[in-house]
């Protein structure tokens, strides 16, 4: 009379299955596109304030979005497995579908908090990477002409030939 | 026919041929040699000694083909916004002979070294020279162009990381295949699943109706006609007990999957005629839209001439997307 049949493509099989991939390409692209605006932008500001050659203005750019957004996923990998379960779901609803699983209500006071938090620690990380990276490439007169007359550096043109630029 | 045959051995001996002692070529055909004795060896299957001459021959022909291809591509660059990408597809076969081979390929593994990985085999000839050893790069344009190539691969290594955590999120939580991703400004889900209507066939959903579906024929079997009836009286009264032991039976019959069972909703809505039972799974976690999607199997009770119970159910449970739910 009844029979236990197998329904449906799927097993519950646990282990790695092939059969059902979801990729993160859209991430790649969302990240290209932030990184990009965020690179030109950025580049143009070192340009103008600290008389950095465009060339080497993109460059270190570059470097230091590269160094926040890094940093950024290492500590989400790093916190995520401490997260409250309640969190970790909201965290899981949003990235699959865009929403947040608990009622939305009572996210937003959260939400910016979090947005607070991480841009304040990008604009430190950010700037202490700058900070390193002149230490490292920039020739030591220049770098102090570039960082305490940086008005007067690019009103003259006087640019610190940044290596490579 | 014959000039042609020379040409072509020409043209293939030409590109293949080692020009000198040393050249590209030359650890290919020791791979392609390597390979071919492998061939002459006792088949590995029925060896008995734990490391097999098949085994040492198949492994060099593995190094001296990565050292080909490494070779190859330095010789002949293949390159992608001013980057020669070799070292990334000397780095992919060197990932794939050190972690993806054999009865348990380290799949996850593999690809998380395999950016940084390349980068070193990148970096390396800026680090070692021949005549001088180890050396730190003096040039500042060369330290730039490690410095972002070694970034821009531990980003890649962070997609792919998270790519990893998104799969274990579907896996830790399988009712998820049931929703469509189409609403998701991370993840993307490759072939015709984008759907949502295509998607909620994925739904474990199934697996928890066919439980339903036997609990219920074990729970009602040998009982009479005002026995079902109670027991349709009661469960309407308390869900729970009926819900917790599809439940544990579900999870008995899938290991694993016990975190996503909070996230279902089991409903038994009794209807006519007398009695047509609705079995309904409602997926209640993570999803795109308000309503999650269900799954549903209608079944008939009835009592035949000896007055016992007797349970029959449509073939096909039916599968409700969020967008369709509530029929």
């Amino acid at each position: 009379m009844h029979s236990t049949r197998p329904v449906g493509p799927h097993s519950g099989d646990a282990m790695e299955s092939f059969d059902y991939w979801v990729l993160p390409l859209r991430t790649f692209a969302l990240q290209g596109l932030f990184l990009l605006v965020t690179i030109a932008l950025e580049a143009i500001v070192l340009h103008n304030r600290l008389g950095i050659s465009r060339r080497g203005g993109v460059q270190y750019a570059l470097i230091i979005n590269l160094v926040s957004t890094v940093i950024g996923w290492m500590t989400f990998f790093t916190l995520e497995p401490y997260f409250p379960n309640a969190l970790e779901l909201d965290v899981m609803s949003y990235v699959l579908f865009n929403r947040t699983l608990s009622p939305a209500a009572a996210m937003p006071s959260l939400v910016l908090i979090g947005v607070f938090a991480i841009y304040t620690l990008t604009f430190v990380i950010e700037t202490q990477a700058m900070t390193v990276l002149l230490r490292l490439w920039a020739p030591p007169p220049r770098l102090n002409m570039a960082l305490s007359r940086k008005r007067v550096a690019a009103s003259c043109a006087i640019k610190v030939p940044c290596p490579g630029g | 026919m014959k000039n042609f045959l020379v040409a072509f051995w020409q043209d293939f001996w030409g590109f293949l041929g080692p020009r000198r002692a040393y050249a590209w070529q030359t650890p290919l055909w020791l791979s392609i040699l390597a390979w071919l004795l492998s061939w002459l060896t006792t088949n590995p299957d029925v060896a008995t000694v734990p490391v097999t001459a098949h085994d040492i021959l198949i492994n060099f022909s593995w190094v001296f083909l990565i050292i080909a291809v490494g070779w190859f591509t330095t010789d002949y660059p293949l390159k992608i916004l001013g980057q020669n990408i070799g070292p990334w597809i000397t780095g992919a076969l060197l990932c794939l002979y050190l972690f993806a081979r054999g009865n348990e390929p380290m799949v996850r593994t593999a690809l998380l070294v395999w950016p940084l990985l390349s980068t070193a085999i990148a970096a390396l000839p800026q680090f070692f020279k021949i005549d001088s050893g180890f050396q730190w790069p003096k040039s500042l344009p060369v330290q730039q162009h490690l410095a972002v190539l070694l970034l821009l691969n531990l980003l890649l290594t962070s997609w792919i990381l998270f790519g990893f955590r998104t799969q274990d999120w579907i896996t830790q939580y399988p009712g998820l295949k049931g929703e469509s991703f189409d609403q998701s400004l991370f993840v993307l889900h490759l072939f015709d699943r984008q759907d949502p209507a295509k998607a909620a066939d994925y739904s474990r959903g199934k697996d928890i109706i066919e439980g339903m579906r036997n609990e219920l024929v074990q729970q009602s079997f040998g009982l009479t006609r005002p026995e079902m009836e109670r027991w349709l009286f009661d469960n309407k009264q308390n869900p729970q007990i009926f819900s917790d032991a599809v439940m544990s039976r579900v999870a008995q019959a899938h290991k694993g999957d016990r975190l996503d069972q909070q996230f279902w909703q089991l409903e038994t809505i009794v209807g006519e005629p007398e009695y047509r039972v609705l079995l309904r799974a409602l997926w209640r976690g993570p999803r795109p839209r308000i309503e999650g999607h269900s799954v549903q199997l209608s079944c008939q009770i009835s009592f035949g001439s000896s007055n016992r119970t007797q349970i029959k159910c449509d073939d096909e449970a039916q599968v409700f997307s969020g967008v369709s739910a509530s029929p």
